[in-house]
């Protein structure tokens, strides 16, 4: 009977030690998940506000390049502001599609737009309008050439007329 | 004298009773093996050991005390009511040996030991084997429940985070809409490439024209043909009256951080056409 008692004890310790262990190794995993959860919630947190501090700003390079009609539109819209006749604007083309070195990350490969715009018979006074208003309306976009020949003489030199050509370039996130 | 004392008897039986042995074993001496000692006693005894229930005890000068009993004379023994069984007084062949030392020889041990005893061992492992498993039950249970308000912790945690990101996101009615944790991975990493610092900057052609026309000579009667600009470089041909060439080359000092490159002159009677190059200096170093 001892030895029966003696075993029957054994088996009965054995067991619940099992069943305890069980349960603490269970317990361990869903605190070794919460950590990671919290963790997570945490990065959330902090990409959540990266977000809306992100969104606050203005878009400076764009996902895919701009399709000129819509560059075009912004044009009109700026020379519209400073007061240039549409007839102003004389054309607009594809001037240029390079390609950046990748980033540090090597995940982002950038490339530079460029567009040449054509403005025939603008003063230098509304070459500058024209350049400011462009500016404060399209950050994204940079005014990296500009080229004025002279077009018709006037009595005074700051009426002479002048046909400008304006490359714009632009960052763009590619394939 | 209480009913469990007389109940619980303890006989004390003549030392001529048992068979007595002494040896000499130093490694039983703090703890005696009652096994080993009734083997290295086994030569001493008149009787087979198997026919004999053996004790030991240790005495002061590091031997052994072995006593044996007969076995068949425990039979007669009532295990209900007697508890213990020693030897009366220690034998007289044997000196040194203390009433400690008897103390320790009761003969009712394995297989002889009382039934009272027995069942009291045996209750003791029941209450023991029921405090364990209840101090078990109530391990698991706690363990449980903290397992319970751990996965409580996650699952809110985890709609934290769902609604984190349904709020940056908006509403999607769009059931083929990606899940909102890659949406909501693939914003950010949209907003980092489109608003973030870009890895270079363009140059800007504005700064250069402004400083250029900041420069440029009001009262001088230039007609400009060709004016050509980037941010590192300036390339201007214009006409001029010869006479003002002089006053025209003090304006243009005032470039400042630029490297102007020899001009080229081309004399038409009283006008001058002049193209010039100005090159900003730290371009014109690296190079």
């Amino acid at each position: 009977m001892n030895r029966r008692v003696t075993i029957g004890a054994c088996i009965l310790i054995g067991s619940a030690v099992v069943v305890v262990i069980v349960f603490w190794h269970r317990m361990g995993e869903r605190k070794a998940e919460l950590q990671v959860v919290r963790a997570a919630w945490e990065r959330t947190l902090m990409d959540a506000r990266a977000i809306e501090e992100l969104r606050s700003q203005s878009e400076r390079v764009s996902l895919r390049a701009r399709p000129t009609q819509d560059v075009i539109a912004r044009i009109h819209a700026a020379l519209a502001e400073c007061g240039i006749p549409p007839d102003r604007f004389a054309e607009l083309r594809n001037d240029s599609d390079t390609s950046l070195p990748s980033t540090a990350d090597g995940n982002t490969h950038y490339r530079i737009q460029s567009l040449a715009l054509s403005l025939r018979g603008l003063t230098v006074a509304d070459l500058g309008g024209f350049l400011d208003s462009w500016s404060r309306a399209n950050p994204s976009w940079t005014i990296t050439r500009i080229t004025l020949a002279h077009a018709r003489k006037s009595q005074d030199p700051g009426d002479d007329k002048f046909d400008i050509s304006v490359i714009l370039s632009a960052l763009y996130v590619g394939d | 004298m209480t009913h469990a004392e007389s109940t619980h008897q303890v006989l004390r039986w003549p030392a001529n009773r048992f068979y007595w042995a002494i040896v000499e074993e130093r490694n039983l001496r703090t703890h005696v093996r009652i096994g080993a000692a009734s083997y290295l006693a086994e030569p001493i005894f008149p009787v087979p050991l198997e026919q004999l229930q053996v004790t030991a005890a240790p005495l002061d000068d590091g031997r052994v005390l072995v006593c044996g009993l007969d076995k068949s004379s425990l039979e007669s023994v009532d295990r209900a009511t007697v508890v213990a069984l020693y030897p009366e007084q220690p034998p007289p062949m044997i000196e040194g040996v203390g009433n400690a030392a008897i103390g320790r020889l009761n003969m009712l041990r394995g297989c002889y030991l009382p039934r009272t005893i027995r069942t009291a061992r045996f209750h003791l492992i029941l209450i023991g084997a029921i405090a364990l498993v209840a101090v078990a039950t109530l391990l698991c249970t706690g363990l449980s429940n903290r397992t319970s308000h751990l996965m409580d912790q996650i699952a809110r945690s985890r709609e934290r985070i769902a609604e984190t990101q349904r709020t940056v996101l908006g509403h999607s009615n769009n059931r083929h809409d990606q899940p909102p944790e890659l949406r909501f991975t693939a914003e950010l990493r949209r907003l980092q490439q489109t608003r973030s610092v870009p890895p270079i900057a363009l140059a800007d052609a504005t700064a250069t024209l402004q400083l250029l026309l900041a420069c440029w000579p009001e009262n001088l009667h230039t007609t400009t043909e060709l004016m050509s600009i980037t941010a590192t470089s300036i390339t201007v041909r214009f006409e001029i009256p010869s006479a003002e060439l002089s006053a025209l080359e003090e304006s243009l000092q005032n470039l400042d951080g630029w490297q102007r490159q020899q001009p080229e002159i081309t004399n038409r009677g009283d006008l001058a056409m002049i193209a010039i190059r100005f090159v900003l200096a730290q371009v014109e170093k690296d190079s």
